[in-house]
Order: structure tokens, then C-alpha cells, then sequence
């Protein structure tokens, strides 16, 4: 059944993965073009894809420019990429600074599979948001021959169309819709088109030759002075230096030399496979007819050992018993979990624990997941189906298995002794990196940071985060928004929280999370929420474990901070607050739907999609439009942005719940900006619900 | 209007800056107490004394015990018999490793890295027992990068080799050396088990999977 697919991932954990995958289907490459996408050419488009859930980076350099990409193999026939280009002395009108830069967003569907005798086909959008510096349309077909050679040829507009056209398709708008950053839609495939063309020969696994025919005039660059262009044809070699990386050199124009270097990875494929983590406590079997004994019940003390028992146990796994509801033929044990990312891993551990611990009589086990003290899910076992099933597949066990929301722990069950109040605390370093400022389009800082988490009593969180900025540049973004927006400035300053090398508090808050109700979750903040904001915060979720929708609902209160990062605020007041609904889409993809009321005081709503792995790893991007006007709002139009989440367990093998997140936003304006309030009930909750673990259930026996 | 704003991307992960931490909270990062350790070179590999391993371990406790060389990592090491379940039977090394056997044959792994999270072993098991040859098809599960189980399907052909003499530890007999051979798709691997006359595999050599390689059991006491 799903024999096939462990090739795929041993042979990609193995030797180097093959630059040429098959001569046949979906055309895969691993190499990755001056605009970083995949493909084996150099400056043009081809047909071929690269490996479904590819992340790459690829930063090439040639005729004054320096164009840095992020591609997203999306699925695997759609991918999509955001670049980021500074080109020295290229002259555009109104524009002062002496390096240019812009940002452009790509689009790539294939549209045909390639056949035995007929070609991969791929429609794609270059630069289609925007000013349009490197707008161009394409169609391309690409076509195998043998398992080396792969010629590329196709048709473009707009730069692509440039040079040496056959012919026009209408006539191509040059003015910006709105202020910038709306798709350009009505230039599309419109203008003046080009031929274009080229060859790839692989002529080891790791060297590869390539030559091009280019449409692309290079006009604009042209008449900075920058380029002279003496002739269509680009000539260039890469080499895969490892799994990860590859460079590539080209001449270019008959005139120009240029170089690439691009970094791959694959979510599909962490460190280790299964992880390294140390076995678990293997399960124990009672002895025949010992089920039958309920002496236990009546000794002294007996509830009491046996909780002692059972925490020790937990604490070896790295679990925390918060509770435990001791009956004589049934139990449920109440955990937290500061340790697995995958829940169903922290739930089959609790569960071998329960086996090797409880009273024989205990038949029915229950362990019931606690985040910040709140019960959120539940999973009942029969023992004897834990002791049957352990060396089975784990969609034996999972179909025993019972799923509910946790709410009968939050009513019935009483802490163990000693768990609340509890102090926790870490000291650890941090990078903060800051780009697309044009002044200096890569700032960073290192600092250290202090955080402390207090927690009071069940679902009572009392938590700060302390931090400072020790070196680098990231105190001197100097940047403010353009003069003539009336929108009130509630983000685009962020820089001036960044100047001081002084501590500041970057959070200090109190929490109370709540079950109010079946499948019902709360949250009240108060405090110093975020970085730039302080005040109220609150929330109410409702989330089934086992429904694909959830809905939410947040209302806020906030002042702006003072721009020191202490206890002071300014005079900006806002009541924020959206709904939301969020939904699980199948194979992996998940959309929310935020309506609401942004820090400006602005109405309008924010549309994100995620494509998300059962191994933690989250790809989207998200987009937001208000009642603000396109040009109230200023360059951008609108608020928009690309977010990654990497689970570190991933990277390092072995189980944590620390994740790094990354935002992309290629432009930090007012408008449709949200508070970020940490805690948000969503996040915390649904890792432990039945869908997630599902998603993950083969760690169960891990 | 072209001017470009700045973006802040608070780093979780920290990249190359990041050093180590310290506290209760899990920071991702390496603890200050574990950097000695990670900073240090390993030492170079040496040849392991497998006589001196097995005579500890033996000294150390009255359970049965089996002695362990993982071939790939240059590992050596003793297992001791934690756990019954049925017919699978638990061995746990000092540092939290596990080996699930069937009369001899691995059937599962914890904490090796790529585990074998479980198998089908039946029909080789009774002709090993049994010392007889035959064709078997067995499977192997393993967890992909996303957490799913694969399943590693192998058709094998057992046969039955010479007697040897076989010692390690409290434990010196003769027995018959088993090969099986076995291919799933483009893979191959061959373990070998030496069973003595009361079926019992009292040594084995068996592959664990393209990540660990091949795995060497040699059993010290019953």
C-alpha cells in the first residue's frame, strides 16, 4: 500500500538525490535558475518543477543586479516564489537612493505532465504584483530527451516579449493599478511577444551545461548604462555541491559574466526520520487473572502512592502529571507536556506509563492532554488493547482508541500536590534580522533575552520576557513612512522600538485560560502584550476535536507603547478584535478567515492559506484588505505577506515544541495591522485535538 | 513613493548566533551544562574489546544479556531483557536504546534514529525455530520525515548452512548457521542467525535499514 513511498524518503535521506528524477511525468529538476526557479536554464522559464514541498533560496548575481528568491514548490505542479532585487545604478524615474530595489512575487503552473512524446507545458507569471520591473507572462513546454537533455522553448510578453518579437497581443497597460502591490492583471499576456529558448545537458549527477536563447532586451537596465546587450545567447554551467547546495556561473549578453548560489530543502525530509530520542518505558502486561484484585482499593494511602508512582514514571518521559482520577476499574491522568512536539507521541508515552503503573484492576485509561493548565483533549484506551497492540501497527491502537475535548478534567479532577505554583525561567541568546530597508536592506542584531513563567494555579499563566540587544546594526533603521498618509501610525514605527541597546520588556502579562463549556476554550490578557502594544486582550474559542471548523472570537483594548520598551504608553487608544473561523481543507492545507477591526481602527478582513506538514512544518501566506483606500494606505495598496514556521524538532531529531517563525512582509504599513498577543487559544489547542494527532499517529509508539 | 520598508524577523532558531541557554524553559537551544560535551571531538574510534564488554556486563547483573555492535556507528554495547510482551521480548542498553526480539529476530527499534517501529516476522521465525529453509515475505515499518508509516515489503529465501561452534559470554554450543536473503524493490540485505538445537537464535547478524545498516546480536546468557 504505501510500499513505493519509503524510497522516495530513503533515497532522499541516502545518496545525493538524483538533478533528474524521471524522464517522464512531472519533469522535476533540482536546479534552480537566476530567478530562482527551478529550472535548468538561465534567465528563462522552462516547464519543469521542482520536488513537491522544495523551499529553496537561491541568490544570483549578474549585470548589476542581485536578485535574491524564495521558491515554494506549493503542490506539485504549482510553486511559487518571492525575490527580492537591488540593481546598482539602475535609473527609474522619482527614485534617488543609487542602488534600486524592488520586490516581485512569481507565480508557476504546469499544466501539461510530460508524456512519451509529448512536452511538459507550464504557464507562469513573473513579477505579476507590483511595479512590474520584471513583469513578464509565459507559456513554455519542455520535453526530456533521454535521461540527460531537456530543451526548453516558449513563448513571453512583457520582458520576455522584448527582444525580437513576432508579433502583439493587444496593447500592454505601464500604469500601476491603485498604489503598487495589486496584481497587474490587466497587463497580462498583453503586448508585444518573444520566442525563447534553450537547452540543459546533465552531464554528471553533479555537473550540468546549459545554453539559452533570451527575449528578454534587458531595455531598462540597458539604458541605465548597465548592460550592453551584444547577443541573445547565454551560455552557463552549475554544479550540485551537496544535497543542500548548488553554484552556477554564466556568461551572459556576450558581454557580462555572472554567478548563482542556492541553498534547497525539503520539509518532507528532516535530520533523522522517526527522530533519536532515547525508547520509551515499554508497556507492561498484567498477569493473567490479577485484574480481578481490588485489595488496592482498601489500603491506606494507597491513592496517594500510586500518584507518586505514576508522576515519577511521567517525569522519566518528560511529562508532568497535573492530576490523576483514581477509580478501581478506571483512571485518567491529566499531563502536560513541555516536551513532544507531536502530541500523539506525548499520549502514547502517558499511555505506557498508565499501563506500568496503575492497579491491575484498572481496565479503562484515559490520559487527558492539559496546555497552560486547561484540559484540552482526551483519549481513552482499553489497557488490554494497549497490552495487545503494542508491537502492531499503530492504526491498530488508534483504532481503539476514543477522542473527546478534556472538559470532564477540568471539572473533576484536583491538582497533584506540589505542581501549582510553579516558577519556570530561561536565559538563552537571539538574532533579530531586519531587511528590504533600502538604506541598508539587511540589518541584524544579537542580544540575550530573560524570560519567566509564573504559573499561579490551573489556567493561571503570570509570564514576562526581558530582552536586549547586545551588537549589530538592527538600532540603527532610521526609515520612517512617507509624509502625506493620514492613517494613525501604528506599525510603520516599528524601527523606533528597535534604537535603544537598552532592556526593554518585550512582553509581561497575565493570563487565565478557561474551559468554560464543552469544546468551548477562553483566554483573558492583561498586561504588556506585545512589543509596541499593552492592555486588554480576550478570547473565546470553539473547537470540536474531531470537526474540521473552528470559530473564534477576540476583543481587545490596547494602548501604543512608548517607544523605550518600559511601562510608559502614548496617547494612542484602539478597541481591536476580529472573529475568525478557521478550517482544515484536507491533504494538509488550512485557510482562516479573520472579519474585524485592525490597530488604525480600520474594518476589513485578513484571508490566509497554509500548507501544513504532520511533521510540524507551516508554509502560507496571508493577505489583508480594510476599509483603508489603496492610496491612503500608500505603496503596497494592501497588506500581504509570506510566514514559515519550522519545528526544531526537524532540524535537531529530537522532540521540542521550540519552532522558529518567519514573517516575510515585504512592506510594514498602518493598515490591516493585527495585534500579536501571545497564547492565542487556536495554536494551543488544536495540536492536541483528534485531527492533529491523527495526522502524526504513526509516533504514537514512538 | 518607491521607498522600500524594513521588516523585523525575530529568529526563533537564532542561526549561527545562537549558542546555548540556560533555565527551565526549552529555549530549542543546547543547554549551557550540555556544551562540554557537544564541543567536544569524539574521541576517534577504537576497535572494541567485546570479550571485556560482555565480561562486565555479565558481572554487573544475574539478566539474561545480550551483547550489541552496531556496525555503521562503530558501536558496541550490552542490552539486558527489560520487558516481556507475549512473545516480544524488550532489551534495553544503558543509555535508553531498544531492541524488540522474537525468539532472536528484530522486530522493532527505539532510539536508534530511522527505528523499525514494527514488523512481521512470522513465517521466517518458524523456519528459523525450525532450521529449515524456505521463502518468506516479511515486512518492516518505518516513520517517514512527515511521521507516516512505510511499510518495507522483502521477499527472502532462507537456507540452511553449516554447523559452527559459537561462543560469547556464559553461552558456548554449536549451531546452524541461517542465511535470508532478502530484496523489496531495489533494496537487498542478508542476515544471518546461528540457531542452536533447541531453535533458539543464539547469535545474529540482521539489517536494520539503509540508515543503520546492519546490526550484530550475540546473546551472553539465557
Amino acid at each position: 500500500m504505501m510500499k513505493s513511498s519509503i524510497y522516495y524518503s530513503l533515497a532522499v535521506m541516502g545518496a545525493l538525490s538524483p538533478a533528474i528524477a524521471s524522464a517522464q511525468g512531472t519533469t522535476i529538476s533540482t536546479r534552480l535558475n537566476t530567478y530562482g526557479e527551478a529550472g535548468g536554464l538561465i534567465d528563462m522559464p522552462t516547464a519543469e518543477v521542482a520536488p513537491d514541498a522544495q523551499l529553496s533560496t537561491t541568490v544570483s548575481h549578474g549585470a548589476s543586479s542581485t536578485r535574491t528568491t524564495l521558491t515554494f514548490q506549493i503542490l506539485p505542479r504549482l510553486s511559487g516564489s518571492f525575490r527580492y532585487v537591488g540593481i546598482k545604478g539602475l535609473i527609474v524615474p522619482g527614485y534617488t537612493l543609487p542602488t534600486y530595489y524592488d520586490r516581485s512575487f512569481d507565480l508557476r503552473y504546469q499544466l501539461i505532465k510530460e508524456g512519451t512524446y509529448r512536452p511538459a507545458v507550464a504557464v507562469g507569471l513573473r513579477d505579476f504584483i507590483g511595479t512590474g520591473l520584471y513583469g513578464s507572462e509565459y507559456i513554455v513546454a519542455t520535453k526530456s530527451v533521454g535521461p540527460s537533455l531537456r530543451f526548453s522553448a516558449g513563448v513571453g510578453w512583457g520582458r520576455l516579449g522584448s527582444f525580437n518579437s513576432f508579433a502583439s497581443s493587444g496593447t500592454r497597460p505601464t500604469g500601476l493599478l491603485g498604489a503598487g502591490g495589486i496584481p497587474n492583471y490587466d497587463r497580462w499576456f498583453r503586448g508585444p511577444m518573444a520566442a525563447f529558448g534553450g537547452v540543459s545537458y546533465q552531464a554528471t549527477d553533479r555537473l550540468s551545461f546549459k545554453i539559452e536563447y533570451s527575449s528578454d532586451s534587458y531595455a531598462q537596465e540597458a539604458a541605465s548604462g548597465l548592460v550592453t546587450r551584444k547577443s541573445p545567447w547565454n551560455f552557463g554551467v552549475n554544479y550540485q555541491v551537496n544535497k543542500t547546495m548548488s553554484v552556477a556561473a554564466y556568461a551572459l549578453h556576450g558581454e557580462e559574466v555572472g554567478a548563482l548560489v542556492s541553498f534547497a530543502l525539503n520539509p518532507k525530509t528532516p535530520g533523522v526520520p522517526g527522530g533519536t530520542e532515547t525508547a520509551p518505558q515499554p508497556v507492561s502486561v498484567r498477569a493473567a487473572g490479577s485484574a480481578a484484585d481490588l485489595g488496592w482499593t482498601v489500603e491506606p494511602n494507597s491513592q496517594a502512592n500510586i500518584r507518586q508512582t505514576v508522576a515519577q514514571s511521567m517525569s522519566a518521559e518528560g511529562l508532568v502529571l497535573e492530576g490523576l482520577d483514581l477509580q478501581p476499574t478506571s483512571a485518567e491522568a491529566v499531563v502536560r507536556n513541555p516536551r513532544y512536539d507531536i502530541s500523539a507521541q506525548a499520549v502514547g508515552r502517558a499511555a505506557r506509563v498508565l499501563s506500568r503503573t496503575l492497579p491491575a484492576s484498572v481496565e479503562t485509561v484515559t490520559v487527558t492532554q492539559a496546555v497552560n493548565g486547561v484540559p484540552t483533549s482526551s483519549v481513552t484506551f482499553r489497557r488490554s488493547d494497549l497490552e495487545a497492540l503494542e508491537h502492531a501497527p499503530a492504526t491498530a491502537i488508534l483504532s481503539r482508541a476514543s477522542f473527546s475535548d478534556g472538559s470532564k478534567a477540568w471539572r473533576s479532577i484536583n491538582a497533584v500536590d506540589g505542581i501549582y505554583p510553579r516558577l519556570s525561567w530561561g536565559l538563552s541568546p537571539f538574532t533579530k534580522l531586519s531587511v528590504f530597508d533600502p538604506d541598508n536592506p539587511v540589518r541584524f542584531g544579537f542580544g540575550a533575552r530573560l524570560k519567566g513563567q509564573y504559573h499561579i494555579a490551573p489556567g493561571w499563566l503570570a509570564s514576562g520576557s526581558l530582552a536586549m540587544v547586545l551588537g549589530g546594526n538592527i538600532t540603527g533603521i532610521r526609515r520612517v513612512r512617507p509624509p502625506g498618509l493620514t492613517v494613525p501610525v501604528v506599525r510603520s514605527d516599528y524601527g523606533r522600538y528597535e534604537r535603544t541597546n537598552k532592556p526593554k520588556i518585550e512582553h509581561l502579562t497575565l493570563a487565565k485560560f478557561g474551559h468554560p463549556g464543552p469544546n468551548l476554550y477562553s483566554r483573558i490578557t492583561v498586561g504588556y502584550l506585545e512589543p509596541m502594544y499593552a492592555g486588554i486582550s480576550g478570547e473565546l474559542l470553539w473547537k470540536q476535536p474531531s470537526n474540521r471548523l473552528a470559530l473564534g472570537v477576540e476583543m481587545n483594548y490596547v494602548g501604543k507603547r512608548n517607544y523605550d520598551g518600559m511601562f510608559g504608553l502614548q496617547n494612542y487608544r484602539v478597541a481591536t478584535g476580529h472573529v475568525s473561523a478557521y478550517y482544515d481543507l484536507g491533504n494538509g492545507f488550512h485557510t482562516q478567515l479573520d472579519v474585524g477591526r485592525y490597530l488604525a481602527g480600520d474594518y476589513g478582513a485578513t484571508l490566509s492559506l497554509d500548507r501544513e506538514f504532520a511533521n510540524g512544518w507551516r508554509i502560507g501566506a496571508y493577505a489583508t484588505k480594510t476599509n483603508i483606500s489603496s492610496t491612503a494606505f500608500g505603496e503596497g495598496s494592501f497588506d500581504k505577506g509570506i510566514r514559515i514556521s519550522v519545528p526544531l524538532s526537524w532540524a535537531f531529531g529530537s522532540p521540542t515544541k521550540v519552532r522558529s517563525n518567519t514573517v516575510i512582509q515585504p512592506l510594514t504599513r498602518d493598515g490591516g495591522s493585527r495585534l500579536n498577543v501571545n497564547d492565542r487559544l487556536y495554536d494551543t489547542v488544536r495540536s492536541t485535538h483528534q485531527s492533529q494527532m491523527i495526522n502524526s499517529w504513526g509516533k504514537f509508539w514512538r | 513613493m518607491r521607498y522600500l520598508r524594513s521588516l523585523i524577523i525575530a529568529l526563533g532558531m537564532g542561526g549561527a548566533l545562537a549558542i546555548a541557554g540556560c533555565g527551565s524553559i526549552d529555549t530549542g537551544m543546547p543547554s549551557i551544562q550540555s556544551l562540554p560535551k557537544l564541543l567536544k571531538k569524539p574521541a576517534p574510534a577504537v576497535l572494541a574489546d567485546e570479550g571485556a564488554i560482555a565480561a562486565e556486563a555479565l558481572a554487573r547483573t544475574p539478566l539474561p544479556s545480550t551483547l550489541v555492535v552496531i556496525e555503521g556507528r562503530k558501536t558496541t554495547t550490552t542490552v539486558l531483557l527489560i520487558e516481556q510482551n507475549g512473545i516480544y521480548e524488550t532489551w534495553a542498553s544503558s543509555d535508553r536504546r531498544t531492541i524488540t526480539l522474537v525468539n532472536g529476530m528484530i522486530t522493532a527499534t527505539r532510539g536508534l534514529g530511522q527505528d523499525i517501529m514494527s514488523s512481521e516476522t512470522g513465517a521466517s521465525r518458524e523456519l528459523l525455530a525450525a532450521r529449515r529453509g524456505g521463502v518468506v515475505q516479511r515486512t518492516q515499518r518505518y516513520l517517514d520525515g512527515e511521521n507516516q508509516t512505510v511499510e518495507l515489503v522483502a521477499d527472502c529465501q532462507i537456507t540452511r548452512g553449516g554447523t559452527f561452534k559459537v561462543a560469547a559470554g556464559e553461552i558456548s554450543t554449536s549451531a546452524v548457521l541461517m542465511q535470508e536473503r532478502c530484496s523489496a524493490e531495489d533494496t537487498q540485505f542478508a542476515n544471518e542467525y546461528s540457531v542452536d538445537s533447541r531453535g533458539r537464535v543464539v547469535q545474529s547478524r540482521q539489517w536494520l535499514g539503509p540508515r543503520n545498516g546492519y546490526i550484530t546480536l550475540k546473546r551472553l546468557r539465557f
